[in-house]
């Protein structure tokens, strides 16, 4: 037996080992119906417009400003693994520049309201539908290409997008642009005044469009669209055959996808009063993706689940009794290798890699996922790659 | 109007494969309303002739017309909304969906609900959904497996996901329904039910173009076969002439072993 195949069978077992917990709470939660689902939505939202509180704030980032990364990370990252999902989860497209989106939304948001003067709520519809054109622009030429070769140019499209706003002058080259004004304020709410102060108003409203955004794409699933995405995703030669414009819905999942990465993008530049280009790195696209696999390609909560790890255990750790001693542990062998949020991109690869081989579909994923990936498809497969699971006669 | 004679005419079509020669100036024509069986020993060219109608491949040389229309450059979904369905010879089917969900993917084939009709729910989207899902249902029922609608399709037992590609087929509201060897893998009291099945197809509308080993099944089901050995075809006529005809039994016999 070769060293790999033990391997892989270590890990089948291993797997087995785990005591699953999501699997049969998964199962319960799909024979509910619409309406016995209802007050556990109600409980989610109340839980979400709760959760800048102080007291919660004291336990979630005990050493920083909770309301703050409650906006940025974390709600941004939820935000956009959600439109990721739209093209990786539904679609079963992977896009390794979903951050040209977020900045074709921040840059739209910096120059109109900037140069133009025009308000955020105008600014908002405008930079959806730039970000939307340009998933179109991005898709019509390259979705033709399937798996890797299309990976390949989103990783390209991502930096060519960054590339441009570093070389023009009109959008501030490297040092980008400041002095966004924030959205007009509405009536005298304080939920809805925005400052430079109180990070709460920006958070309430990426809650208002995180929750429209979940409810489209909810639709989306249980419709004609969401079968047609899904039968591209098993095989798309038969859903073709079977009259699926396979086409035509991939690129209405690059647009759906691109539009509320624009959307988050107008948002983050209205609260950050100036942007550069290094607030869009290569580095986003894989985090955000990396939110969407960890979480459970496919499936909303397990995306937001993802995002809200990915996003908030770094800020948590770095503080943390916990962060400290890993940063003290790999000082003892890299003297050199900084603070802890320059390791946490080692810390998610390794955690990624771990997830992968116990966890390959997920924290949360959905059912089909989980059919899917058995079959080398779901998870990681979504990633273009082929997962291999070994059958249960092989580890014996 | 009538319906015209001839649904499907098939012009001197030539398919090359690089050196291999898959089909050799085939004419061919499949009349409104009958059941027509394209027969031949394994590799004669039969797959690719379906692959050639459904638009999966583009051929070398040739016309295929469709009720009066050349299908040349059209993509497959487009030649489904002409009216052309098909099986597949290896089932193909969605396996991760249900029973039903494969069903109404076909259904979505006569629906025009994009995203805006999805996000906003529009009044042309939830009457689509629902007669989908009737129309689906109501397939499940004739081809016989509507108690597994809810099943996962790779679940459900062999012979029964042969019966979901043709229900999936039929959603799509062919005028021509290409089965690709649907008898293959059966006993033969499922062959004796699929042979019903294949006349009820008939009846309710779609005319059937067959590829089928099984040549009792072949013999008595069919109004007209055509023959190929080697992409050319070798005989044309009804069960009763080809039974007799010794081109036909010369090339069955050359490859015994494949007659199965
Ligand atoms: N995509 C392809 N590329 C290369 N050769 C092909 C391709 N498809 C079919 N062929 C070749 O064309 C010939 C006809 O194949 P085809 O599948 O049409 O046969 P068939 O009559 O359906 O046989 P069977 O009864 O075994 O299904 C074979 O020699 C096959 O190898
Ligand atoms: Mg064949």
């Amino acid at each position: 037996m070769s060293p790999l195949a033990k391997l892989r069978g270590a890990m089948a077992r291993a797997r087995r080992a785990m005591p699953d917990i999501v699997g049969p709470v998964g199962r319960r939660w799909e024979r509910l119906s619409q309406w016995q689902r209802r007050p556990f939505y109600v409980l989610a939202l109340a839980i979400a417009v709760l959760a800048p509180a102080n007291s919660v704030g004291r336990i979630m980032a005990p050493a920083s400003d909770w309301k703050t990364i409650l906006f940025n990370p974390i709600g941004v990252y939820i935000l956009l693994a959600l439109g990721l999902n739209v093209v990786v989860g539904l679609a079963g497209l992977l896009d390794l520049g979903y951050v040209a989106f977020f900045a074709v939304g921040a840059y739209t948001m910096a120059t109109l309201a900037t140069h133009r003067h025009w308000s955020f709520w105008l600014v908002l519809p405008i930079g959806i539908i730039l970000a939307a054109f340009a998933g179109v622009i991005l898709g019509a030429p390259t979705l033709r290409l399937r798996g890797d070769y299309l990976a390949i140019v989103t990783l390209g499209f991502g930096e060519i997008v960054r590339r441009i706003a570093i070389n023009t002058n009109s959008l501030g080259g490297p040092r980008g642009i400041s002095g966004i004004p924030h959205p007009p304020s509405i009536g005298h709410v304080k939920a809805l005044t925005y400052g430079v102060l109180d990070p709460k108003p920006y958070y309430y409203l990426l809650l208002a469009m995180i929750v429209l955004v979940i409810f489209v794409g909810r639709r989306l699933e249980r419709s004609r669209v969401g079968r047609s995405w899904q039968a591209v995703r098993e095989d798309e030669d038969v859903a073709e055959l079977m009259g699926v414009p396979s086409f035509k819905f991939k690129l209405w999942a690059f647009a759906i996808g691109a539009s509320i990465g624009g959307m988050c993008g107008v948002i983050f530049a209205s609260k950050q009063i100036a942007i550069t280009p290094d607030n869009f790195p290569f580095l986003l696209s894989v985090l955000i993706l990396a939110a969407v696999v960890l979480g459970g390609s496919g499936n909303i909560p397990g995306v937001i689940l993802g995002a809200f790890l990915v996003a908030w255990l770094p800020e948590y750790l770095r503080d943390a009794s916990f962060g400290k001693f890993v940063v003290r542990q790999v000082h003892h062998v890299l003297p050199r290798a900084g603070s802890f949020s320059d390791l946490r991109v080692l810390i998610f690869g390794g955690a990624l890699v771990v997830m992968m081989i116990f966890r390959p579909e997920g924290l949360l994923p959905s059912r089909k996922r989980r059919a899917e990936l058995a079959e080398g498809q779901g998870g990681m497969g979504s990633l273009g790659g082929t997962v291999v699971v070994p059958p249960p006669e092989e580890s014996k | 109007m009538s319906a015209p004679e001839n649904l499907l005419e098939i012009d001197h079509l030539s398919v090359r494969f690089g050196g291999v020669v898959a089909i050799n100036d085939l004419e061919l024509q499949v009349r409104t309303g009958e059941i027509f069986a394209l027969i031949g020993p394994n590799g004669a060219g039969k797959t690719t002739a379906f692959n050639i109608i459904t638009g999966v491949y583009q051929p070398s040389e040739g016309a295929v017309r469709f009720a009066g229309v050349s299908v040349a450059g059209k993509k497959p979904h487009q030649i489904t909304r002409l009216g052309i369905a098909r099986t597949f010879q290896n089932i193909r089917l969605f396996a991760n969906m249900t029973t039903l969900e494969n069903v109404m993917v076909g259904a979505d084939a006569r629906h025009r609900t994009s995203v805006p009709g999805a996000v906003l729910s529009l009044p042309r989207h939830r009457a689509e959904e629902r007669v989908g899902e009737e129309v689906a249902r109501e397939l499940l029922e004739f081809v016989g497996i509507a108690k597994g609608a809810d099943e996962v399709a790779k679940n459900l037992a062999y012979g029964d996901q042969r019966r979901l590609e043709i229900a999936r087929a039929l959603a799509t509201e062919p005028k021509l329904l290409l089965l690709d060897e649907p008898a293959a893998g059966m006993n033969p009291a499922e062959k004796a039910s699929l042979q019903t099945l294949i006349r009820a197809v008939r009846d309710r509308g779609p005319t059937v173009l067959l590829i089928e080993h099984d040549m009792s099944l072949v013999m008595q089901i069919s109004d007209r076969i055509v023959v190929l050995d080697f992409g050319r075809k070798i005989a044309e006529g009804i069960p009763a002439e080809i039974q007799s005809n010794p081109a036909v039994i010369e090339a069955y016999l050359g490859s015994a072993a494949d007659a199965s």
